[in-house]
């Protein structure tokens, strides 16, 4: 087989090692965790780092542990596999588990990470080909051209290549936060502010730092919430569509909703109507239809991934409103519950 | 029909146990000492003439020991009916993907970076992608030089102009008449897309150029014997200095009925004298080999009032690509096109087109899925247009033993009205709907089975074991066990005491490849007669031994037994372990047959139509289907499939052909789809062009109804093609029925679904 | 830039001198001469190249070599005991699920995986465990089949072949 490009690999055994290799090789360096993205992206010549920086070898990276007043942490090199078999998030956030489960294969998801998953790279059919492919065709923005192929006329300077992670998706939505560490120390961020927009350059890490941990709040415990995915085959396909909604039902009424959009922009989608509209409200029938509109209104995708625009939009849509009727469902019998107290 | 000991019974495959450990050789596992690895530079372009090509830089690299063009082979074509295509581009390029130099070098790295510093300039063409446009007067075409290409036969030489490299006509009574005397005429449209064989197993060659100069092939391949006849007129190696060794295929399904990567690395191991191997990446099979036919079927059919099928007028256009490998996939359409029903007024006109696109060949189905997606789809428009249940259609005009198909050729072995009957019987059919969003969907098919050339030879061994030649290759599918059962059943041995020798160009005779359902039904036909050639041999020189008339002997438990008086008898091991020393010679059996049929009646069949398959294939599929309205899914529940496949030999084997078949029809039908825009493959990966996986399929249910085919081994049928062909109607017509959306292309996409039903998004 | 790396694949210590960038399929296919394991896709979609890695299903062509230092590597030559096929081996060839084979290898380590875990797996639990295995020519049904089935294969004491007689050599001055 056509072997992948040559760098140096190594394997530090603290994250300050991996922050002091990650300030030392800059941009020309890429850290690895399970390798079902970065790997393929290699093999079609979307990076030749200089150096591969492997994860796996740090204590206390892996592991998902519940901390009273915290919530729940998942360490970065958590499997996916071990996020959907791990107690404590299906006791806790069942919708986690169920959108961990949602990736991929069990082989992807046995090697692919929580960090792997949340750092994504974003994808779109003109970019994630091989170089020969490219050899055929005029560069896209996030391969070094001028346009984004993808974009109306093909005349957009901007990358808007497609976030597609099931689990960052659910977990934006989660309330999650999550810890940058580098030489310099650490910080912590809301997740949803870790992605840019930009689809060529996604991620706000800044250069040095590692993503050790994912935090989903105490406070999210016991919130309705959901992940659906739409995908043409029931295994090993990216999302057309995927829809995660969290919300709090307290007397039949909808506090503190979050619906968050993946596949079709080059972040997780807020839908910041959302929870505006829903807030302190009944969510009856003709709601979930406002709601569900107005995250399809919200959703714009390209021409980047596999199916048709509308369609995905629609798609949007009738998962949005799906997710919205069993919140529905879900806050009618917690008040039911309530009554029959 | 006899009770048989061996046909029918559970017989696991020899090579299982090979391939459950890992210990399988496949042409990529194959690793010769001192191996050149080849890579092949790819024409950027869809058309283009070839203004320069410079390979200095490449040669020059350490490592590289050959660097080849068209000028450094001969100007030699090949192809199935007309010889179109050399080892590299001549001249000018035709598609994206195509060879135009190649390397050979020490490694895979240095290889493809000698074919990065080639350099080629070209002076780009207009091309034409769509085999409509490709009609027109005006089109781009493809082949200039078509009408001076060597012909197989001088009637596809006839058929012959502009981009249409195979013509074919049916015409069977008065097309014209039967409309006017028809209550109602249906006209419709419908398109199919191109789709990925995706068999696992990249294409892949190993050749070695031996101590006397031979030629080496190992290979991936369904047609070693073509294999080694194309490589000798390409190379101009006599045929007898080349070995073709096939490996164990990794899947074949029609696509690896073809020679890609042989010639490639034969040219460069005859330059080099060194073992080279080419493997294509896995974007190479999407981009340079071949993929089923995608193209337009246009179809008008008469109907009396009460639904009998009176006159029907098809137009068949194939998009072949750049190169007509198989053009002759559209005759097995054309043949396919009016179902398995009577029609007494028809006319089918087919065409094999060229475009600038990657090359259409033969895959499972091979031209009958397309033109039997357009026919089952507009039976169940007359029968929902004229009130009729779909079955009771069907079963008004199925053909019966006896008939005549469209094309003239008598039938035999029909059962298509028994599986009908059987599936309504299996499924519970009360009408389609079956509720809110649900139903069934019902097609039948027909595929065309056996025939043209194989041999085979039944070398008995002394101690009464045999050994099993024949040319035809085991894909997969289990050929080799069959064969094995056949001659066991023969010889009255256990399929253990068989062994079989395949493919192997030195060892075994001829066999044309393994295409068309004719494995089972032909090459085993072959390895019958070559058996009782054996048997008749061992009961003569028995008979003389044991003092008794021929005609009460029989073999069985490796016995030679008088049928009349059973504790007379010889072992066998000692009629051909003594015998070999005394009398007689060695006991071999060998057959040499072609079950093609006599040619056709020309005033019926006009064009460039090859000669008759020798027997019909037939079967019903009911796909029970629920689709949400809302999203368009269609989601398949459970596929009942009812066969006509004559005797079953491996019953095992039979049950993973069907299986397998609504596999690869499922994916026809709702996710496959080669997407080519310009000329360029959007999605040149199982991640985009979405094989299905496990979760993906269906409940199943499957039957045979009782058949017996005269020509057949035993009385065996074909069963690969006909699995496939007719899942993608089943499954848009229980679309329909299920929420009134009619789709009339391929895939049957959500998108497709919401467009046919006016929804929003839609 | 080689590194040397201790690889245990089949309980058998390798040291071997690698280029980082080689992936475990890689190694596996070309200095090993494990060639059981298949090289198909190269981009995790159809799982061909499936590997245990530490007991846990893997795909060989996206794993570095370098990172399996230290882990134990089982690919399908290691799970024949001698002459004894491994129980999911003997399913695969009783229940007919074998039909090209170059799916077979990932699919049956991708089925041992399962029943590691899970010794008695319904065949919804089986198809899901193979979900991301392609397989073009069963249709999978009779795979799932098989490794349902796995378990009690187990249990059953293999009867021998019965012993047809040997063939004697006949004098050739006879």
């Amino acid at each position: 087989m056509q072997p992948l490009p040559k760098f140096e690999y190594r394997e530090p055994e603290s994250v300050a090692e991996a922050a002091r290799l990650l300030a030392e090789f800059g941009s020309r360096a890429k850290l690895i965790g399970g390798g079902t993205d970065l790997v393929p992206s290699m093999r079609q010549g979307l990076f030749a780092p200089a150096c591969v920086i492997s994860l796996q070898r740090i204590a206390g990276l892996r592991g998902i542990a519940w901390e009273e007043g915290a919530g729940l942490r998942i360490g970065a090199l958590t499997t996916l596999r071990e996020v959907e078999a791990s107690t404590e998030a299906r006791a806790r956030f069942p919708f986690l588990a169920a959108a961990a489960r949602e990736v991929g294969s069990p082989q992807l998801r046995e090697m692919g990470t929580v960090g792997g998953n949340l750092c994504l790279d974003t994808r779109c059919r003109y970019y994630n080909q091989s170089e020969d492919w490219q050899d055929c065709v005029e560069a896209c923005v996030k391969r070094g051209g001028e346009f984004c192929k993808a974009s109306p006329n093909g005349r957009a300077r901007k990358c808007f290549a497609v976030f597609s992670a099931d689990l960052a998706t659910a977990l934006v939505a989660a309330g999650a936060r999550v810890t940058l560490q580098s030489a310099g120390g650490a910080r912590t961020i809301d997740l949803a502010d870790y992605y840019t927009g930009d689809g060529a350059s996604p991620h706000a890490a800044k250069p040095g730092e590692v993503l050790t941990e994912v935090l989903v709040p105490g406070r999210m415990q016991g919130v309705f919430g959901t992940y659906l995915k739409y995908r043409v085959r029931q295994a090993i396909d990216y999302p057309i569509a995927g829809v995660a909604l969290t919300l709090r039902a307290r007397d039949g009424r909808v506090h503190d909703a979050r619906m968050i959009v993946g596949g079709v922009a080059s972040r997780p989608l807020v839908v910041k109507a959302v929870p505006e509209l829903l807030e302190g409200r009944v969510l009856d029938e003709p709601l979930v239809e406002s709601a569900a509109r107005l995250a399809r209104k919200a959703a714009t995708p390209l021409a980047n991934t596999a199916g048709d625009r509308a369609h995905r939009r629609q798609m949007v849509y009738e998962f949005a409103r799906r997710a919205l009727a069993q919140a529905a469902a879900h806050a009618a019998v917690a008040t039911g519950e309530k009554g029959a107290r | 029909m006899g009770a048989y000991t061996v046909i029918g019974k559970k017989t696991p495959k020899s090579d299982a146990i090979a391939k459950v450990t890992g210990e399988a050789r496949y042409a990529t596992d194959v690793y010769l000492r001192n191996m050149l690895w080849a890579r092949v530079l790819r024409s950027p372009l869809a058309h283009a003439r070839i203004v320069r090509i410079d390979t200095a830089k490449a040669r020059a690299l350490k490592g590289v020991h050959a660097v080849l063009t068209a000028a450094d082979v001969p100007d030699a074509r090949y192809g199935a009916l007309v010889l179109d295509m050399g080892i590299f581009a001549r001249g000018k390029v035709r598609y994206i993907g195509e060879a135009v130099a190649a390397v050979a070098a020490a490694d895979e790295e240095t290889a493809a970076r000698a074919a990065e510093l080639i350099e080629v300039e070209y002076d780009p063409l207009p091309a034409v992608f769509d085999p409509l446009e490709a009609l027109a007067p005006d089109a781009p075409i493809v082949h200039e030089g078509l009408a001076g290409y060597t012909t197989l036969f001088e009637r596809t030489a006839r058929a012959m102009r502009g981009n249409v490299n195979y013509q074919a006509e049916i015409l069977s009574g008065d097309v014209e008449a039967g409309f006017a005397a028809s209550d109602v005429v249906f006209e419709d449209t419908y398109q199919v897309q191109k789709q990925h064989p995706s068999y696992m197993e990249p294409n892949s060659t190993v050749a070695d150029v031996d101590a006397e100069g031979r030629l080496i092939i190992y290979n991936t391949t369904q047609r070693p014997h073509i294999n080694q006849a194309i490589l000798s007129s390409l190379l101009g190696v006599p045929i007898a200095k080349i070995r073709v060794v096939p490996c164990h295929v990794g899947g074949g399904f029609g696509g690896k009925n073809r020679t890609l990567t042989e010639p490639t690395a034969a040219a460069l191991a005859l330059k080099t004298r060194r073992p080279v191997r080419l493997t294509f990446s896995h974007e190479e099979e999407f981009t340079s080999a071949t993929t089923r036919h995608g193209g337009v079927i246009k179809l008008k059919t008469g109907v009396r009032q009460d639904g009998t099928l009176v006159a029907s007028q098809v137009s068949l256009y194939y998009d072949c690509g750049a190169y007509a490998p198989t053009p002759n996939a559209v005759w097995i359409g054309a043949i396919s096109a009016t179902g398995p029903y009577r029609i007494p007024h028809v006319q089918v006109e087919a065409f094999s087109i060229y475009t600038n696109k990657m090359m259409s060949g033969a895959f499972r189905g091979y031209g009958a899925p397309q033109s039997t997606f357009a026919r089952e789809s507009q039976m169940d428009r007359i029968a929902r247009e004229l009130g009729l249940d779909p079955i009771e259609l069907r079963l008004k005009n199925c053909l019966v033993e006896g008939d005549r198909l469209h094309t003239g050729q008598p039938l035999h072995s029909v059962q298509i009205r028994e599986t009908l009957l059987k599936a309504r019987e299996m499924v519970g059919w009360k009408g389609p709907r079956l509720g809110p969003n649900r139903a069934l969907g019902v097609a039948c098919g027909i595929f065309a089975c056996g025939g043209f050339a194989t041999s085979s030879i039944v070398k008995m061994n002394l101690d009464g074991t045999a050994t099993v030649a024949t040319g035809a290759m085991d894909m997969g599918q289990g050929l080799r066990t069959v064969m094995r059962q056949i001659a066991a059943e023969v010889l009255g041995l256990a399929p253990d005491d068989v062994t079989a020798v395949i493919g192997d160009t030195d060892l075994t005779p001829f066999d044309v490849g393994i295409f068309g359902d004719r494995g089972t039904h032909t090459a085993g036909q072959a390895v019958k007669l070559a058996a009782e050639d054996a048997r008749d041999q061992i009961v003569a020189s028995a008979a003389a031994s044991l003092g008794v008339a021929a005609d009460r002997l029989v073999l069985r438990d490796k016995k030679v037994v008088d049928q009349t008086s059973p504790d007379r008898f010889l072992y066998l091991r000692d009629v051909l372990g003594g015998g070999q020393y005394k009398k007689g010679g060695p006991v071999i059996g060998k057959a040499s047959i072609n079950l093609t049929e006599q040619a056709f009646d020309p005033e019926i069949v006009r064009g460039a139509a090859t000669k008759m398959f020798s027997t019909y294939t037939f079967a019903t599929h009911v796909a029970e289907v629920e689709v949400d309205p809302l999203t368009g899914v269609a989601k398949v529940d459970k596929i009942t499939a009812v066969h006509d496949c004559g005797t079953v030999i491996n019953p095992d084997g039979l049950r993973g052909q069907i299986i397998g078949g609504m596999a690869t029809g499922l994916g026809y039908a709702l996710y496959e789809d080669v997407i080519i825009e310009n000329g360029q493959v959007q999605n040149p990966s199982f991640l985009e062009c979405r094989p299905p996986t496990a979760v993906d399929m269906p409940a199943i249910e499957f039957a045979t109804v009782e058949g017996f085919d005269e020509k057949g081994p035993f009385g065996a049928k074909g069963v690969g093609n006909v699995s496939v062909i007719n899942i993608a109607p089943a499954i848009a017509n229980a679309v329909e029925h299920a929420v009134g959306a009619r789709v009339t292309s391929l895939p049957v996409t959500p998108l497709k679904v919401l467009r046919a039903l006016g929804a929003e998004g839609g | 830039m080689k590194q040397v790396v201790l690889l245990n694949v089949n309980d058998a210590e390798h040291e071997l001198l690698l280029d980082p960038s080689r992936t475990l399929l890689e190694v596996l296919r070309e200095s090993l001469g494990l060639t059981g394991t298949k090289e198909v896709c190269l981009l995790g979609s159809c799982g061909a190249c499936t590997v245990l890695v530490d007991d846990r299903p893997v795909l060989a062509c996206l794993t570095l070599a370098s990172a399996c230092q230290g882990k134990r590597v089982l690919t399908i030559e290691g799970l024949r005991q001698g002459e004894r096929l491994h129980p999911l081996q003997q399913a695969f060839i009783d229940k007919g699920a074998v039909q090209c084979g170059f799916c077979t290898p990932g699919m049956i380590m991708a089925g041992k995986a399962l029943l590691d875990r899970n010794p008695q797996p319904t065949p919804e639990e089986a198809r899901e465990a193979i979900a991301g295995n392609l397989c073009r020519c069963t249709g999978y049904q009779q795979i799932v089949e098989a490794i349902v089935a796995a378990p009690a294969v187990e249990q059953a004491a293999r009867t021998p072949v019965a012993d047809g007689g040997q063939y004697l050599m006949p004098d050739m001055a006879e």
